[in-house]
C-alpha cells in the first residue's frame, strides 16, 4: 500500500477519534487530545515509548 | 620510575601497531581498521548522549504535560461525577 | 456471497472468526498458532487461517468489523486518569502511550495487514459484540441476554433482549464497578496469575469456607434492583495496575499471598486463602444471581445468553441456570475476549443481510489437522506411525488400557475448553490416571480438577441434571451421583465439569465403543497443552508435544503415534 494512502488512513483515525470527543460530552477535552497526540509524537521521536511496559490488565 | 613506565607503554603501543599492520595485512589497512573504530567510538558516545538526552527530554515534555493535564483534571471532576447502579 | 470477518485484539486473547453468507466458516486463536499463551497482538495469523478455511482472500471480504470502539476506550482511559489525577501520575504517560501509540491505529493496522481499503473496517461495542456471539449461537429464538466482563469501553456489566426484531441494550453498570475486575483483585492477592489464574481461584473456593463473606460485603455490595457496588478504596487500580487491589484490601484480608509458594492445603495459613476464595466466589455468584434475576424480570424471557470473561466462571453458572428462574441457560464456549471477534462477524454479517446462524454444532471451527504428512516426520524423529482404519475404536481400547492417549482431530477448538478435537484423555475411574497425568504432563496445583465427558444420552446416570445448553461446551459444573465410581474427574465438592457429546462425534463413538466393552462410559477430558502453554492447534505442534510430554499414545488425524520399546 502506498505511502500515501497510509497517511490519508492516519489522518482518517485522528479525524475520526476528533468526531468521536466532539459527539460524546467530553468535548472539553479535544484541545488536550491534540496536545497528546503532539506530544505522543515527540515521544516516539525521542523513544519515549520504549519505557512504555507492556500492559499487566484490561484497564488501558 | 614513571620514565620507565612510559617506555613500557611506549612499547605496548609499538607492539600493538606491528601486530594490527601483520594481521590487517598492510599498512594502509591497519589506518582504515582505526578510523572504523573511532568512528565506532563516536557512534557510542553519541548513543550514550543521546539517550541521556532523550531522557531529560522525557521528563520535561512529561512535566509540561502533567502541568497541561492539571486544569483539564479538575474540569473533569467536576463535570462528571462517577456514577455507580444501572444506567 | 457475504463474507464478514470479526477481529478481536490488543487487550488479551487476539482472535478472528469468519462469517460467510450467515454461515460460521472458521474461528481461530491467535495464541494456538503464534504459541504466545493469551497473545494479544493483531491477530495476523489467525485471520489469514480463517481466510484460508473459507477459501476466499482478503479482497473478497465485504467487511471487517473490530470487536470494540478504540475511540470510545480511549475516552474512557482519559477520563478515568484525569478524574483520579494526582494519584494517576505514574499511569497517565503508560495508559496514554499504549492507548496513542498503538491502540487508537487498529483500523490501519487491519487495512495494512488485510491491504484493504479502510472504509471497509467497521467497529461494533465490546458488550454488544459479546451479546451477539452468546444469542446467536444459542439455540434460542429470543433470549435474555447478560454479559459480564471486566470492562469494554465503559460498561462492565450490561443486559441485553433479543427477539425477531434484533438485539437490543436493557441496561448497564459503567466502569469501574466491575465484577471481573473485583475477581481479577482477588485473584492476584491469591498470587494467581491475572487472566489466566481465574480458574485456579474457582477451583480453590470448592476446599473453603465461606468464612469472610462480612469482609466481601464491604468489596462488594449488591442493591435490591440487582444493581452491584464495588467499595473502590479497596481496589487500587492507578498506582498498582499489576495488582488491581490496594493497601486497604490488605488491610482488609490480611497480606497477599506470594506466587511463589507451592500449595499446600493441610496447613493453616493456605485454607484461609481457600477461604478467602469462596467467600469471592459466593459473593460473584451472588452478585451474578441478582443480575439475572433482573434479567429476568425486565425481559420475562424463559431463556438466558451469558457471555463475557466472568461467563467462563463454570460454577456460577451452575447457580445461575439453577436460582435465577431461567428454563435454559446457554453460555458460548469462547465466552472471553476472543469471543468478541465471531460476535462482531455475525453483527457484521447481520447488517448486510445475511440470514442468523444455526446454533452452534460443535466447538471445531479452527485450523484442522492431516495425518499422513506428519507420520513422516513423526519417523523421521525416530517414533512409530501407524495408520489407523477405525481411529475411535483404537482409542477407546487404549483408554481401556489405562493409557494416557492424546487426541488430535479434525479442527481445533474455539474457546478455552478442549472438547475432544486437541484433548487429552484417560480413564475417570481410576485416581491413578489423574496423578500420573498431573506429573507426566499437566503439573497442575493440586486443588485444580479434570473434566469428563461422557454421553448425551448417558448423562443423565452420572450427572445431577443431564445435558443441558451449556454441558456440550463444558462451561458448567454438575454434581456427581457417583463419585466413588469417577475419583479422577470429581472435585472435592462431588461436582465435576462435564462435557457431554452425541454418538455421532468421534468422542461420543470413543464412549459407544467403552461402553460396548462394559467399560465405564465416561472419560477423563483435558486440554492438550503442556503447563503455561496455548493448546496444541497443528499437526506439527501436536507432534513436538508427543516429544516433549509423557503421554502414552497419540492420534494425530488417522495416524496413531507410539514410541518403541
Amino acid at each position: 500500500m502506498s505511502g500515501l494512502r497510509r497517511l490519508g488512513n492516519r489522518l482518517q483515525t485522528i479525524r475520526e477519534v476528533l468526531g468521536h470527543f466532539a459527539r460524546s460530552q467530553s468535548f472539553v477535552l479535544i484541545p488536550l487530545v491534540l496536545v497528546l497526540l503532539a506530544a505522543g509524537l515527540l515521544l516516539v521521536l525521542t523513544g519515549g515509548l520504549a519505557y512504555v511496559a507492556p500492559f499487566v490488565y484490561a484497564l488501558f | 620510575m614513571f620514565a620507565r613506565v612510559l617506555e613500557d607503554e611506549r612499547r605496548h603501543e609499538l607492539y600493538t601497531r606491528e601486530l594490527l599492520v601483520r594481521l590487517s595485512g598492510g599498512e594502509a589497512a591497519a589506518a582504515r581498521a582505526l578510523r572504523a573504530s573511532v568512528r565506532w567510538e563516536l557512534k557510542r558516545t553519541w548513543l550514550r548522549h543521546g539517550r541521556a538526552l532523550s531522557n531529560h527530554l522525557f521528563t520535561a515534555t512529561m512535566w509540561l504535560l502533567y502541568l497541561v493535564i492539571a486544569p483539564f483534571a479538575l474540569v473533569m471532576r467536576a463535570r462528571a461525577p462517577r456514577a455507580s447502579g444501572w444506567r | 456471497m457475504t463474507a464478514v470477518l470479526g477481529v478481536s485484539a490488543h487487550y488479551h486473547d487476539a482472535a478472528a472468526a469468519l462469517v460467510i453468507d450467515g454461515r460460521i466458516v472458521a474461528a481461530q486463536h491467535e495464541e494456538r498458532l503464534s504459541r504466545i499463551k493469551n497473545d494479544a497482538s493483531l491477530p495476523k495469523r489467525a485471520m489469514d487461517a480463517v481466510l484460508r478455511l473459507g477459501g476466499i482472500s482478503a479482497g473478497d471480504l465485504d467487511a471487517v468489523v473490530f470487536y470494540e470502539n478504540p475511540y470510545a476506550k480511549l475516552e474512557r482511559v482519559l477520563v478515568g486518569t484525569l478524574r483520579a489525577f494526582p494519584r494517576a501520575l505514574r499511569q497517565f504517560p503508560r495508559a496514554l502511550g499504549s492507548q496513542l501509540g498503538g491502540k487508537i491505529w487498529v483500523m490501519d493496522a487491519l487495512a495494512d495487514a488485510l491491504s484493504i481499503p479502510r472504509a471497509r473496517i467497521e467497529l461494533v461495542r465490546h458488550h454488544q459484540a459479546h451479546a451477539a456471539s452468546a444469542v446467536y449461537c444459542s439455540p434460542f429464538e429470543r433470549a435474555a441476554v447478560m454479559v459480564v466482563d471486566a470492562v469494554g469501553e465503559e460498561a462492565c456489566t450490561s443486559l441485553w433482549h433479543a427477539d425477531a426484531e434484533g438485539l437490543r441494550e436493557l441496561t448497564h453498570i459503567d466502569y469501574p464497578h466491575s465484577l471481573g475486575l473485583f475477581y481479577a483483585a482477588i485473584t492476584a492477592y491469591l498470587g494467581f496469575e491475572v487472566n489466566d489464574g481465574e480458574y485456579k481461584v474457582m477451583g480453590l473456593a470448592a476446599y473453603g469456607k465461606p468464612a469472610r463473606r462480612e469482609e466481601m460485603a464491604r468489596l462488594l455490595k449488591v442493591a435490591s434492583d440487582g444493581s452491584y457496588e464495588l467499595g473502590l478504596d479497596y481496589f487500587d487500580r492507578f498506582t498498582r495496575t499489576e495488582l488491581g487491589y490496594g493497601q486497604k484490601l490488605i488491610g482488609l484480608l490480611g497480606p497477599a499471598r506470594s506466587p511463589f509458594e507451592r500449595w499446600d492445603l493441610t496447613t493453616e495459613r493456605d485454607r484461609a486463602y481457600a477461604d478467602i476464595a469462596r467467600s469471592a466466589q459466593d459473593a460473584l455468584e451472588d452478585a451474578l444471581i441478582a443480575i439475572a434475576t433482573e434479567a429476568k424480570r425486565r425481559t420475562g424471557e424463559d431463556a438466558l445468553c451469558l457471555a463475557g470473561g466472568v461467563a467462563l466462571n463454570a460454577v456460577a453458572n451452575r447457580r445461575i441456570a439453577r436460582e435465577a428462574g431461567f428454563a435454559n441457560v446457554f453460555v458460548q464456549p469462547a465466552a472471553g475476549d476472543a469471543g468478541g471477534a465471531l460476535g462482531a462477524a455475525i453483527l457484521g454479517a447481520l447488517t448486510r443481510g445475511s440470514p442468523r446462524p444455526a446454533p452452534l454444532a460443535g466447538a471445531d471451527l479452527g485450523v484442522a489437522v492431516a495425518g499422513a504428512p506428519i507420520a513422516t516426520h513423526a519417523r523421521a524423529l525416530g517414533l512409530i506411525a501407524l495408520p489407523v482404519v477405525d481411529v475411535a475404536s483404537a482409542i477407546a481400547d487404549a483408554i481401556a488400557a489405562r493409557e494416557i492417549v492424546a487426541c488430535v482431530q479434525g479442527r481445533c477448538e474455539w474457546g478455552p475448553r478442549a472438547l475432544g478435537f486437541r484433548s487429552i484423555l484417560a480413564r475417570a475411574d481410576d485416581v491413578e490416571m489423574r496423578e500420573r497425568l498431573n506429573r507426566a504432563v499437566k503439573k497442575r496445583e493440586p486443588f485444580r480438577p479434570f473434566a469428563p465427558v461422557v454421553l448425551e444420552s448417558d448423562a443423565a446416570a452420572w450427572f445431577a441434571g443431564g445435558a443441558n445448553a451449556m454441558t456440550p461446551f463444558m462451561t458448567t459444573v454438575a454434581e456427581v451421583l457417583k463419585p466413588e465410581a469417577l475419583p479422577a474427574v470429581t472435585h472435592v465438592d462431588g461436582t465435576a465439569r462435564v462435557q457431554t457429546v452425541g454418538p455421532s462425534t468421534q468422542l461420543g463413538a470413543v464412549l459407544g465403543h467403552l461402553k460396548q466393552r462394559g467399560d465405564i462410559p465416561v472419560i477423563l477430558n483435558t486440554s492438550l497443552n503442556g503447563p503455561g502453554e496455548p493448546m496444541v492447534a497443528t499437526a506439527t505442534d501436536a507432534l513436538s508435544f508427543f516429544v516433549r510430554h509423557g503421554v502414552d499414545r497419540m492420534f494425530i488425524d488417522d495416524v496413531m503415534l507410539t514410541r518403541p520399546a
